[in-house]
């Protein structure tokens, strides 16, 4: 009995680091996330700004500390393939956040099966001494 | 936002247990501090733009050729003259710089502060509503606290 119980018990702690692992890359994915909302926010921000423009409007680029001029075309289709970028990226965050959640429920579930046969195990032999 | 609300809602509160009120009072006010804390952001950001509308308008008035001292740095700055009062460069964003004159400007932070009074406005909504609803989980662990008095007197009495 003692050695089921070592091994169930070395087999919760392995799982139960995986699954801070598992947790700590969510907060990853999280964070990114988030970055990527706020930059397709600003994006969308310049898109709108942009439309307004007449055609003929002097646009600035910032490229390291110089300001240099670009075609109102240029930068219209440099702010769209941006906010295109943008829009994949968070497609693929969104599903590894997917993926990272189905498998901290199946590691968490496993935790628990072990968790359960382990006091199933230590009750049996409780009961086995009293008799 | 109003799903989480709705949530909490569904689950009757009176069935939560004095710690699980207290536990959920203490989330709440620490969303209704940091929502109070970016609504004050917004309102620099308001008076910012307030403070471009300002300067754009004495541009507007400020007479050609006007002697000024152009910052190089923070702490160096070098004489020159104003060459063009009407035109003014904006910041639309990730890198873009667009030239446009003082009346365009001007528009562009109409349209900035009209987005920044819409968001405020959300958010003042939300922040009402999560206080309405640190209200009620106030009234009822109020009754609970009667509640327990009630059962403390009657015990007192029945040990007379």
């Amino acid at each position: 009995m003692a050695e089921q119980v070592q091994m169930l018990q070395s087999k919760i702690e392995d799982e139960s680091k995986l699954l801070q692992t598992l947790q700590r890359e969510m907060q990853k994915y999280v964070e990114g996330r988030q970055k990527l909302i706020e930059q397709s926010h600003e994006n969308e921000m310049v898109k709108k700004e942009l439309d307004l423009l007449e055609p003929d409007a002097k646009v600035y680029k910032l490229i390291a500390s110089v300001l240099v001029q670009q075609t109102l075309q240029e930068s219209k289709e440099n702010v769209s393939k941006r906010l295109d970028f943008i829009g994949k990226e968070f497609k693929k965050v969104e599903d590894l956040i997917k993926e990272n959640t189905n498998k901290q429920i199946t590691k968490k579930t496993s935790v628990q099966k072990m968790q359960e046969q382990l006091y199933q195990i230590v009750q049996a032999y409780q009961q086995s001494l009293n008799k | 936002m109003s799903q989480q609300q709705e949530e909490q809602k569904a689950i009757p509160l009176d069935k939560l247990t004095p710690q699980q009120l207290l536990q959920i009072k203490k989330q709440i006010e620490e969303e209704v501090q940091q929502l109070t804390q970016s609504l004050s952001q917004f309102r620099i950001a308001n008076s910012k733009y307030e403070e471009s509308k300002i300067i754009l308008k004495k541009l507007d008035q400020t007479p050609k050729d006007n002697d000024l001292l152009v910052p190089i740095t923070a702490s160096l700055y070098v004489p020159g003259r104003l060459i063009n009062p009407q035109s003014v460069m904006i910041d639309y964003g990730t890198g873009y710089f667009v030239e446009r004159n003082t009346e365009q400007g001007s528009q562009f932070c109409d349209r900035k502060l009209q987005l920044l009074k819409e968001s405020q406005d959300k958010l003042t909504n939300i922040i009402n509503q999560k206080k309405q609803f640190m209200d009620k989980l106030n009234i009822e662990l109020q009754k609970r606290v009667m509640q327990v008095q009630q059962i403390q007197q009657q015990m007192q009495q029945q040990k007379k």
